[in-house]
């Protein structure tokens, strides 16, 4: 018997000691070294440019830069600190430090129309390894930027704020959101656009008389495939397609229209990972008209129940897409820059699904296609990707007349899980690139880079961009 | 009421209906007691033969020759239950007659068992280990009487071992199985291992303490595991890796007529979830970085028990039950960075948890005329449950996720009598009367016939009513902002069921040895009250509120057999079921097509002894036909309506060889699961609106193979 129950012991003992053995190879890359950025234009007579390192180094030492002159001369347009040896500096660095730097001194300036820069490569470094963005170009003058990485502040999971991102200057300007209704075009037609990023709809009234009480139409709501194409702006962006009708000389074709004022974002922070971009109070309704004004706009508005009406000059600006204008703050407000200033837009966006419905999307991205900026998606493939794509790549036909063609096609919302069954997850499209063409002619390649923060709240893009050149 | 009529009706008719079929079987053989003794639903454990309640019986020898481990495994062949397995979470639970497993309920040792969410009901199958398992016992239909809330479809009964004919019993075992064709020791494949020691230290104490860890790998499938860093849906497991511990324990004491027992059951469990969106952090100008928000959820269930049973007075039989029993499931989050493969900022919550505190008991024995007997008995329930906020949709008017926390009691009284009017025919009725502290109170009334015929023919019939009590999301689930109304409702009331079954069974002896089981069962049952997410208002968005407000109706035709011969062993079950079910969408004036849409389902299997090899060859083989089932939809101009949705037909077959060596001390199994190789079935519905739908359902993960070793050791 007691053999067996030895037997037994060392069965059990063999069974429960078997347990996984995770081998774990920490994963340990070594300290890589590279260029903050890969253009700068000198604007200071002193400069600092930043190298940084990929993890806090770990021990002091030096790297090697070596740089090549395009129409300036060391000693004479400009010097470093510390100074060069020939076309070669050495720049000390200590130990548990993230980034080092060192000056250009810039001694002579140039005119607007002058090519002139130097070009940094880090050859060498003690203790690192030398990542592929060893190279900056350093520009006497304005020169379209080389690229960059850049985030756009739309506020968060409520996605409050428009942003513009002009990629040649790498400009960054934010608008909130709720501060415009309208937008009166600066170009030759007169059209007037209503603020699609907060779901507003606009419906033609048979009436002239905008002093005519006017009840709600809750048809008009625009929510989860609610709501009348015909309603809302086309979301291609063509300024011959709006809700409301091209305004008349002829003032009595000018009808009133219904306004849905659309939604808010939330007050609060959404559950993580969700978005609250029109969970906020509903902004009510309004009732318009709009005539011309020689060559500007007149409009008219007034709560629906109202009687009586306000009535506000609206002055046609060419530098700009539109004048906007808010019908609660009952001003003229300030939103994009100038037309040819910006290139993308993020912000929320009434969109149409089919033909028929319209479908609201957080996370959305605009192309400044009345501006003349033009953009396209690539898929990857074995052999085109964003590392690979160059100038030789673009096809310019597929610049195409549409503003979405970024859109909300950088990200997805599910994604299948285990089991083939979908998940509802924000996902960060990483299979695509976009490329873009600014109105000044600039292509560049563009790659998102995130949509949500560490945290796995949404509304944290990050993008990264280069020159094709 | 009509239905009640015309139930009692059909079932008088089918009574002397078979009274007089039975004038014309004219068999020669003779009939002997077939001893298989059953519990549930029993004053007192009695031959199967004896039960008014049709009491369907799954041995220890089937567990056995299934190599089966937890209970998935075994309800996967039997008729009239279906197994859904989720790929998120990891959990498999049952439906039977095409309700989910809200409305069958399982126990251990006549102890409803809890799970996350429910007591006794929405149990994961397999989570229910089966080591110390003496046998289980199914009971379909509507048992409120002797089950209490949410025995609507039927329930389960787990009955462990309390007891050996052996001093000392020793069993160890290792089972190593692929998963469909993956397998590697320790990082494929599913492992097992388990060992029990039940001693008995004179004729009135007994003990027992085992212990087993079931480790599934996971299955990936097309998957690439969790190390994978394309963000193309790949990453992780198609089934999570899931990792369990079971302990036990049992103490017996036996003198005459008094027994009392303390069991004593943990159970731990641990899924990984690795999530197939892979995040890159940008790390500009160095090349980006990536992690995913993996999770994993960590259970752990706590069962204990304290029975007594005996005799007061020297009449009356008690048998009193407490129990104490928590199961939680925490959620730890996580960060796992790809790089690196460590883990950061892992945070752990209680995600879902259910205490009980349990106790039932019941008087039997009244008279001493055998021919009377009365059965008072009280069951009170105290549940407090909770749910983390992210376990459903549960938020304030600020859009503030927020946890539900809520107490639940019950306490019932029930009584049940069995009279029998002559040796053969015995009339059970029975009356439940429910107090609930937060719904109205509820109450079941029961009645069963039995009638024994000549020639081994057993004839009952039987009629229950149960109800199911709303769960927490459809009572608490709150979501309502300017675009968004969807609500849970506090005012729903529990939904009621009626069933009634007629059945008839035949045991035939021949001469040679042969014996023959027949068994023949018709049941209807309807469900009224049911609660669903109904479509309240459609402009200017879409309200959803949950009330009760559908209607559910089933019928079920049932027939099996089994054949014993010699060395061989063989059962084949037919079922077919009609189910109709009523959906309202009370805002849209829309009500959906209750016809009766039928399923067939088939089961047998044979099993082989060779003696002279110690060897038992059994083969395994369930037919599921297509089911059908009208689900609301919006077709392409946005209008509702109902689309049938369609689940194709599939067959589920286990085979499995046994040999003994050294007088039964050494038993090794080989085997194979889901020979056909079933992975998923095609679900083929309409599309909706925006959003498509229509996938294949998650049955299996294909065809695997399993060795077991098992070691018994038995000796005075």
């Amino acid at each position: 018997m007691k053999k067996n129950l030895i037997f037994i012991l060392s069965l059990v003992v063999l069974a429960f000691s078997a347990c996984n053995s995770d081998d774990d190879n920490g994963g340990s890359s070594s300290t890589s070294v590279a260029f903050g950025v890969p253009s700068l234009n000198l604007t200071e007579a002193t400069t600092p440019v930043q190298i940084v390192f990929s993890a806090p180094t770990t021990a002091a030492g030096s790297l090697n830069i070596s740089f090549a002159t395009t129409a300036v001369t060391y000693g004479t347009d400009f010097t470093t600190a510390p100074a060069a040896t020939g076309t070669t500096l050495t720049i000390p660095y200590a130990a548990n430090v993230s980034s080092v730097s060192f000056n250009f001194n810039k001694l002579t300036n140039a005119a607007p129309t002058d090519v002139k820069n130097v070009k940094f490569t880090i050859t060498d470094a003690t203790n690192a390894s030398v990542s592929s963005n060893n190279k900056i170009q350093v520009n006497f003058n304005e020169a379209a930027s080389l690229g960059q990485a850049l985030a756009a502040q739309v506020g968060g999971p409520n996605q409050p704020n428009q942003v513009y991102i002009d990629l040649s200057s790498g400009g960054n300007a934010t608008a909130l959101r709720t501060s415009w209704d309208l937008g009166f075009y600066g170009g030759s037609d007169f059209r007037v656009v209503i603020n699609g990023s907060l779901k507003m709809a606009a419906k033609q009234l048979e009436t002239t008389n905008i002093d005519e009480v006017q009840v709600a139409d809750e048809s008009m709501i625009i929510s989860q495939g609610q709501g009348v194409a015909s309603q809302i702006d086309h979301p291609a962006g063509l300024i011959t397609q709006t809700a409301i009708a091209a305004i008349s000389a002829n003032d009595a074709d000018n009808k009133v229209y219904l306004i849905n004022m659309g939604s808010n974002p939330s007050e609060t922070a959404p559950s993580t990972g969700s978005e609250g971009s029109a969970s906020g109070s509903s902004r009510g309704w309004k009732k318009v008209r709009i005539l011309k004004s020689g060559n500007d706009y007149k409009i008219q508005y007034a709560d629906i129940d109202a009687t009586t009406h306000e009535e506000k000059i609206i002055s046609k600006n060419s530098a700009f897409n539109f004048t906007f204008f808010s019908l609660t703050s009952k001003n003229v407000v300030n939103v994009e820059p100038q037309k040819n200033q910006w290139d993308l837009n993020f912000t929320t966006f009434t969109n149409l699904v089919g033909p028929t419905t319209p479908y609201y999307y957080p996370d959305f991205v605009v192309t400044n296609l009345k501006g003349g900026a033009r953009s396209y998606q690539v898929l990857n493939t074995e052999t085109l990707n964003y590392d690979t794509f160059t100038l030789a790549n673009v096809v310019n036909a597929s610049f195409t007349e549409d503003q979405r063609n970024i859109g909300s096609n950088w990200r997805s919302t599910s994604t299948t899980g285990p089991g083939g069954l979908p998940v509802s997850a924000f996902v960060l499209k990483t299979d695509r690139f976009f490329v873009i063409k600014d109105p000044a002619g600039n292509i560049y390649k563009l790659k998102f880079t995130g949509g949500a923060n560490a945290g796995g709240e949404r509304g944290y893009p990050t993008f990264q961009y280069a020159l094709l050149q | 009421m009509q239905i009640n009529t015309k139930a009692y009706l059909s079932l008088s008719l089918f009574l002397s209906l078979t009274a007089f079929s039975q004038e014309k079987l004219q068999d020669t053989t003779k009939t002997s007691q077939l001893e298989e003794v059953v519990v549930t639903g029993q004053f007192e454990p009695q031959s199967l033969k004896k039960s008014v309640h049709n009491v369907r019986v799954i041995s220890r020898e089937d567990i056995k020759r299934l190599a089966a481990n937890n209970l998935g495994d075994v309800l996967n062949q039997y008729l009239n239950i279906s197994i859904r397995t989720s790929g998120s979470d990891g959990r498999s639970t049952v439906s039977m007659f095409g309700l989910d497993s809200q409305y069958f309920k399982i126990l251990v040792d006549n102890v409803p068992l809890v799970s996350d969410t429910g007591l006794g009901t929405n149990i994961d199958l397999t989570q229910v280990n089966l080591d110390d398992i003496e046998q289980i016992e199914i009971i379909e239909g509507s048992m409120g009487v002797t089950h209490g809330a949410n025995a609507v479809t039927g329930i389960l009964n787990i009955i462990t071992k309390k007891n050996s004919k052996y001093k000392w019993e020793i069993t160890a075992s290792a089972q190593e199985e692929t998963v469909s064709d993956e397998f590697a020791f320790f990082d494929k494949g599913r492992h097992i291992q388990n060992a029990k020691i039940s001693h008995s230290f004179n004729e009135n104490w007994f003990a027992t303490i085992g212990g087993s860890r079931n480790d599934f790998a996971g299955f990936f499938d097309k998957q690439e595991g969790k190390d994978y860093m394309q963000n193309d849906g790949k990453r992780g497991y198609s089934w999570l890796p899931k990792e369990q511990l079971v302990g036990n324990g049992l103490i017996g004491y036996t003198k005459n007529d008094f027994r009392i027992f303390y069991k004593f059951d943990y159970f731990g469990e641990n899924v990984d979830y690795y999530n197939p969106v892979v995040i890159p952090i940008d790390n500009y100008p160095f090349p980006d970085t990536h992690f995913s928000n993996d999770r994993r959820y960590i259970s752990n269930r706590y069962y204990h028990h304290l029975n007594s049973y005996g005799k007061l007075f020297s009449q009356l039989n008690y048998n009193v039950s407490v129990s104490h029993q928590k199961q939680s499931r925490d959620i730890e989050k996580f960060n796992y960075q790809l790089e690196s493969e460590n883990e950061t900022d892992n945070a752990r919550e209680t995600y879902q948890s259910k205490e009980v505190i349990y106790s039932t008991g019941a008087l039997s024995n009244f008279f001493k005329d055998k021919s009377v007997d009365l059965q008072l008995g009280y069951e009170a329930v105290n549940e407090r449950g909770f749910y983390d906020a992210t376990a459903g949709i549960f938020k304030d008017d600020n859009q503030q996720v927020k946890d539900i926390r809520k107490r639940l009691e019950n306490y019932d009284i029930f009584t049940a009598a069995e009279i029998r009017f002559t040796e053969k025919f015995s009339v059970r009725p029975g009356l439940r009367y429910s107090i609930q502290s937060k719904f109205e109170d509820q109450y079941a009334s029961s009645l069963g016939l039995r009638y024994l015929f000549s020639h081994g023919i057993e004839a009952r019939g039987s009629l229950g009513k149960s109800y199911r009590t709303p769960n927490f999301d459809e009572l608490y689930t709150y979501f309502v902002d300017s675009n968004h109304d969807l609500q849970g409702n506090e005012n729903l009331i529990p939904e009621t069921s009626s069933s009634y079954e007629v059945s008839v069974k035949k045991a035939t002896y021949f001469d040679s040895g042969a014996q023959l089981s027949n068994n023949l069962a018709v049941t209807y049952m309807d469900v009224d009250d049911r609660i669903s997410l109904i479509l309240t208002q459609v402009v200017p968005f879409q309200s959803y509120k949950y009330m009760n407000i559908d209607k559910y109706k089933m019928w079920n035709i049932s027939s099996t057999h089994q054949f014993a011969y010699k060395n061989w062993n063989a059962k084949v079950g037919l079922a077919l079921v009609g189910i109709s079910q009523k959906i309202d969408l009370a805002a849209l004036n829309l009500t959906s097509d209750d016809k009766f849409l039928y399923s067939l389902q088939v089961n047998s299997n044979v099993s082989y002894n060779v003696p002279k090899w110690n060897t038992l060859f059994s083969i395994y083989y369930k037919f599921n036909g297509k089911q059908q089932q009208y689900i609301s939809s919006t077709d392409v101009n946005n209008n509702a309506e109902f689309i049938l949705s369609e689940l194709e037909s599939y067959g589920w077959m286990d085979a499995s060889i046994r040999k003994s060596f050294f007088k039964n001390q050494f038993e090794v199994t080989v085997g194979a699961r889901n020979l056909l190789d079933i992975t998923s079935v095609q679900l083929t519905q309409g599309t909706t609106g925006v959003h498509v739908t229509g996938s294949d359902l998650l049955l299996g993960y294909g065809r695997s193979y399993f060795l077991k070793l098992t070691y018994n050791l038995n000796f005075n």
